[in-house]
């Protein structure tokens, strides 16, 4: 695959000049819409952002090493990542982690095996009242408990 | 009853709507701010109503608007919606639900300090507050609400939304400044503090969400009004979120100074069947912990929580059940702050990570009996100003005071080699 | 001078201390050798404020505070030692330790590191690290000249803030965070900037060390003299550090002058020391005899000489000899009866040229005394002799002897020999120099001299400026002095 961005995503990189007063802000925006066109930050697309910024390729990686929300490697299709900080913890956030792990014979941070999730243990999702929470790419599920886990997969699998 | 500012139209149909929003009233506290009274002005009520930070520190909004040095050609607002502080999920029921009382406060605190470009970051996570403060802003600029000459004055503004990237440090001032110029979150050494020299090296203002959307109101019923409610230092009414086994887990507007037992067993209904309370952290993972019996005595205004030794924080309180290990929880806090840890200070970096691994000895059994000094002198010299920023003191407060108030749970994992709860 | 700063008064653990408004606190704490700790403060670098090493109480302040993040007041009352900073030092030198591998023995930096210094002064406990130790990479090659051991970093972010804010390179960046923290460069690519041995040398522990010096020897063992690179005509100050017993230098580290080279030195000047040691030299006079090279006694050398120069002789020096060596060999020849002709072999265009050719210091110019050569030569009237005259002349006259004074860097001078073929006629071929490779077919007698580490002396730069350099030891023993060769 050739890491060149679609007229879309160039479009919508143009804008950001727009927006920040100095070139560097452009980089976090720059990461997001890289990920979203080419999947994941691969080592190309690194290189590629580097380019379009003029940066070092090194303060980019190091950019997307630092955040959690920018993959450095590749996520399945549906990446979970589910809330195991107090409030979650309380009500048995960490017991649903590990149920979904053990659900989907998954590892956490690692692709299944049929490509379809990643699942991650996340800090505060800020969703406390609904506990445990959990998100799926953009999507938000509250209150989740094994039995809704169970039935939330099985309607992504299919 | 309670007063209602910030939630005054939460319930109401499409408030998230510009056209809705404005027949309950909305900007007109900011038309009359830009259209009829100067800098100072604003920023003079805003010092009169008292208004404190809503983010966790508690500073004087006001006062922090008024250091921004007089006739700076460029400043900024940055208004702070990385609401990531563990328990905490306020700021997000205003963006999503309230877009346009937040671009309201930021108009207004814009035109305070002489800024007309202002960025709004929200945490990554938080695609519907994106996504509605999106839309919000779209519907401005339609109106000539943003843009050039709002309100048909000299004055011009735009606003914009940053999406933050997965990092707890970004909520702090200088973390997210550095975030939104393009690099890691590594908060900045201090001084210069923003007002002089922060975003891209200009005068730059971060205020909380909460805290901006308090502003309308302030301006639209005086400061006089405001003070009415709450405490004398802590004047008007806040949000609250609270969570853990309790039957009515939500976020409310209180006046500050409200119990916190009321705000657990009256407004929350009390802990769900069968359980008792053991323990209430009543600001966000960071504040420190208060027993049952503390948080019973407790109210929640900046100055009572800081004379029972902990904070009033960013308003996240979270509620202990009687069947919860402390070691345990120690071991979710601890990991979150290693987890978050920017890296930057010596002291910060390797003592987070110090800790959490103690604390999991202690809880898998393997503790030994100076682990607990240990814990005390390791968290005792990572806060108190030993780092740049205060996420130390935040992983510090809570196993400082957890082994303290708790100390015969971790001396049962260590000499009993189990659990005395059973629950692991 | 009018532009001279302003000077305040304060006072430093009671001692009153003037100094110019604006500087920095921790900056004139070590100026005037206060006790106070630190790893990520650097002079030449901005402020990290990231080791909290450098705490001092400050009358006044509720708190301790950073000393490289303060900036010197009027009457400012500052305490450097007290039992509560003691205990922040103490503490803040733990966190440094804790995932370290406390691997002294086999690491380079021992004798030179922070965390060593200060664990004497502040540790000298048994450690109460009792979990698991964060593993990091160790023994990553960065390029030619540098290798990182993670574990060891303390991520002070000198190096990361040297390319970024010297070089202008920025290869480095601290990747991760919190405790997973590591520095780096991208994809492990290798340093390619002529500055990377700065980064080992700003590095205050262990973490990046020199291929070059790396498992060589103890820093102990060293002794320091002052000099001056030779590597071009831009003279970066240096600290020449041999080991005296073994009579071997040991490496180049630059010496901070704030208006040639400020902390910094290049890699390529760094690596000039290697030409003055022994495998790289000419030890003792030789002669070529029936074809082949032979060693033979200083005085039959010397006698050589002496009956040769007394002929028709011609001079070539070259711009690698210091202004004292250089004038004396001018006054030395101006005084012979034969009056020989003496040529110098300096490109005035070069040597004045001020151009950077790197990212930071090196010039074109591969001699560290051009201007040198064309003072002292102008002194003489004779500073037209330049290489072009000089085979002119060679080509044009019958002449019975050469004599050249050799450059001991070759790098600056690679086609040397293909300058001196038109002098291939001429029966005497002396040549005056320090390296092995001037025992060559073209010449009949060779003698060794000084390098620029043995003797004391001045070299000029291409801003004009006069720099001493300091003699160390004595490297090979049977090399001469000029002014013991030409008396």
């Amino acid at each position: 695959m050739e890491i060149v961005f679609s007229p879309k995503a160039l479009k919508e990189f143009q804008h950001f000049e727009e927006l920040y007063d100095t070139p560097k802000s452009k980089l976090i925006p720059t990461l997001y819409l890289a990920q979203r066109e080419f999947g994941y930050l691969s080592q190309p697309v690194i290189e590629y952002v580097a380019e379009l910024l003029k940066l070092s390729p090194a303060k980019v990686l190091e950019v997307a090493s630092f955040y959690t929300m920018l993959h450095k490697k590749p996520v399945g299709k549906y990446e979970i990542t589910i809330c195991t900080n107090v409030s979650c913890a309380l009500m048995k956030g960490r017991e649903l982690l590990a149920h979904t792990l053990k659900k989907l014979n998954a590892k956490e941070k690692e692709i299944t095996a049929n490509g379809t999730f990643t699942i991650r243990r996340e800090e505060c999702l800020g969703a406390c009242d609904k506990a445990p929470v959990l998100r799926i790419n953009d999507r938000y599920y509250y209150k989740i408990t094994p039995e809704k886990m169970d039935q939330i997969l099985k309607e992504l699998e299919e | 009853m309670t007063p209602r500012i910030l939630f005054e139209h939460l319930n109401e149909k499409n408030i998230q709507k510009l056209d809705t929003y404005r027949e309950k009233g909305g900007y007109t506290a900011a038309q009359r701010a830009i259209g009829k009274m100067t800098p100072q002005q604003v920023t003079q009520t805003v010092i009169d109503s008292g208004l404190r930070g809503r983010g966790g520190a508690g500073f004087p909004t006001g006062k922090k608007w008024s250091f921004i040095p007089k006739n700076e050609p460029m400043t900024y607002l940055l208004c702070n919606g990385d609401e990531s502080e563990p328990g905490t999920f306020k700021d997000r029921v205003l963006m999503e639900q309230l877009p346009h009382s937040v671009l309201e406060g930021i108009m207004i605190g814009s035109y305070a300090i002489g800024c007309h470009r202002a960025y709004i970051y929200i945490r990554g996570e938080f695609t519907d507050s994106i996504a509605s403060l999106e839309e919000a802003l779209q519907e401005c600029y339609e109106a000539k609400f943003l843009g050039k000459n709002i309100f048909g004055t000299s004055y011009s503004l735009d606003i914009s939304v940053f999406k933050g990237a997965g990092a707890y440090i970004c909520g702090e001032e200088t973390g997210l400044i550095s975030s939104l110029e393009g690099f890691k979150g590594w908060p900045k050494i201090k001084p210069p503090f923003p007002a002089i020299a922060g975003f891209n090296r200009k005068p730059t203002i971060i205020n909380n969400v909460e805290t901006l959307a308090a502003v309308p109101w302030i301006l639209n019923h005086g400061a006089e009004a405001y003070r009415k409610m709450g405490t004398e230092q802590s004047p008007g009414t806040k949000l609250f979120c609270l969570s853990g086994p309790v039957k009515n887990p939500g976020t409310y507007e209180l006046p500050l100074g409200f119990p916190l037992k009321d705000l657990i067993f009256e407004v929350g209904g009390g802990l769900l069947e069968g359980l008792k309370l053991k323990a209430v952290i009543p600001g966000g993972a960071s504040a420190k912990i208060l027993t049952a019996e503390e948080a019973l005595e407790t109210n929640l205004s900046y100055e009572d929580c800081q004379k029972k030794g902990t904070m009033l924080g960013s308003g996240g309180v979270m509620v202990i059940p009687h069947t919860q290990c402390m070691v345990d929880l120690l071991g979710v806090v601890t990991y979150f702050f290693k987890d978050e840890s920017c890296g930057q200070c010596t002291p910060c970096r390797e003592g987070t990570g110090w800790m959490e691994k103690i604390v999991q000895s202690i809880l898998h059994n393997r503790g030994r009996p100076q682990d607990i000094a240990l814990l005390l002198g390791i968290s005792q010299n990572m806060q108190g100003g030993r780092t740049i920023c205060a996420l130390a003191d935040a992983a510090a407060w809570p196993v400082e005071s957890y082994v303290q108030k708790f100390k015969n749970e971790f001396e049962y994992h260590i000499n009993h080699r189990r659990c005395n709860l059973h629950v692991q | 001078m009018s532009n001279e700063k302003e000077m305040i008064s304060l006072h430093v653990d009671g001692k009153e201390i003037q100094a110019p408004k604006g500087e920095n606190l921790l900056k004139l704490l070590i100026q005037h050798q206060f006790k106070v700790p630190y790893y990520c403060y650097h002079p030449g670098l901005s402020v990290a404020g990231a080791c909290r090493m450098c705490f001092v109480e400050i009358e006044g302040q509720p708190k301790p505070v950073i000393s490289c993040n303060t900036t010197i007041a009027p009457g400012m009352k500052v305490n450097t030692q007290s039992t509560g900073l003691t205990q922040i030092r103490k503490w803040n030198l733990a966190f440094h330790l804790i995932n370290h591998p406390l691997d002294c023995p086999i690491c380079d930096q021992s004798g030179e590191c922070g965390l060593q210094e200060y664990y004497m002064k502040y540790g000298r406990y048994e450690s109460d690290m009792h979990e698991p130790k964060v593993n990091k990479r160790k023994v990553v090659d960065l390029g030619k000249h540098v290798v990182l051991d993670s574990e060891r970093c303390i991520l002070c972010s000198r190096c990361v803030r040297f390319f970024d804010e010297v070089t202008k390179t920025s290869e480095m960046a601290i990747f991760n965070r919190g405790d997973r923290s590591e520095i780096g460069t991208y994809a492990d690519r290798p340093l390619t900037n002529n500055y990377s041995l700065c980064s080992v040398n700003i590095c205050p522990v262990g973490a990046l060390t020199s291929k070059d010096f790396r498992f060589k020897k103890r820093v102990w063992f060293l002794k320091e003299f002052k000099s001056i690179c030779p590597g071009c005509s831009t003279g970066c100050n240096i600290t020449m550090e041999a080991d005296i017993r073994e009579k071997r230098a040991y490496r180049m580290l630059p010496r901070y002058n704030p208006d040639i080279n400020g902390y910094w030195m290049c890699d390529y000047g760094a690596m000039r020391y290697k030409q003055v040691n022994a495998e790289h030299r000419l030890l003792t006079p030789q002669m070529k005899q029936e074809g082949k090279w032979t060693p033979i006694e200083w005085e039959d050398a010397l006698a050589f000489v002496r009956k040769c120069v007394a002929s028709q002789t011609v001079i070539l020096i070259t711009p690698q000899f210091t202004v004292e060596e250089i004038d004396h060999i001018y006054a030395f020849f101006m005084k012979q009866p034969t009056t020989p002709r003496i040529f110098h072999c300096v490109d005035p265009q070069s040597a004045f040229d001020t151009t950077i050719t790197d990212e930071l210091l090196m010039r074109k110019d591969l001699n560290p005394n051009s201007q040198g050569i064309l003072q002292v030569s102008k002194k003489h009237k004779l500073d037209h002799q330049t290489l072009e005259p000089f085979q002119k002349y060679i080509a044009q006259n019958k002449i019975e002897t050469l004599l050249v004074f050799a450059p001991s860097d070759l790098q600056a001078y690679p086609h040397f020999m293909d300058w001196l073929l038109p002098a291939q006629p001429i029966p005497n071929k002396i040549v005056i120099g320090t390296r092995i490779e001037l025992i060559h077919s073209f010449f009949n007698l060779a003698l060794p001299t000084l390098s620029f580490a043995e003797k004391s002396g001045t070299f000029i730069n291409v801003q004009g400026i006069s720099q001493n350099i300091e003699a160390g030891p004595k490297l090979v023993d049977n090399a001469k002095p000029i002014s013991e060769i030409l008396c």
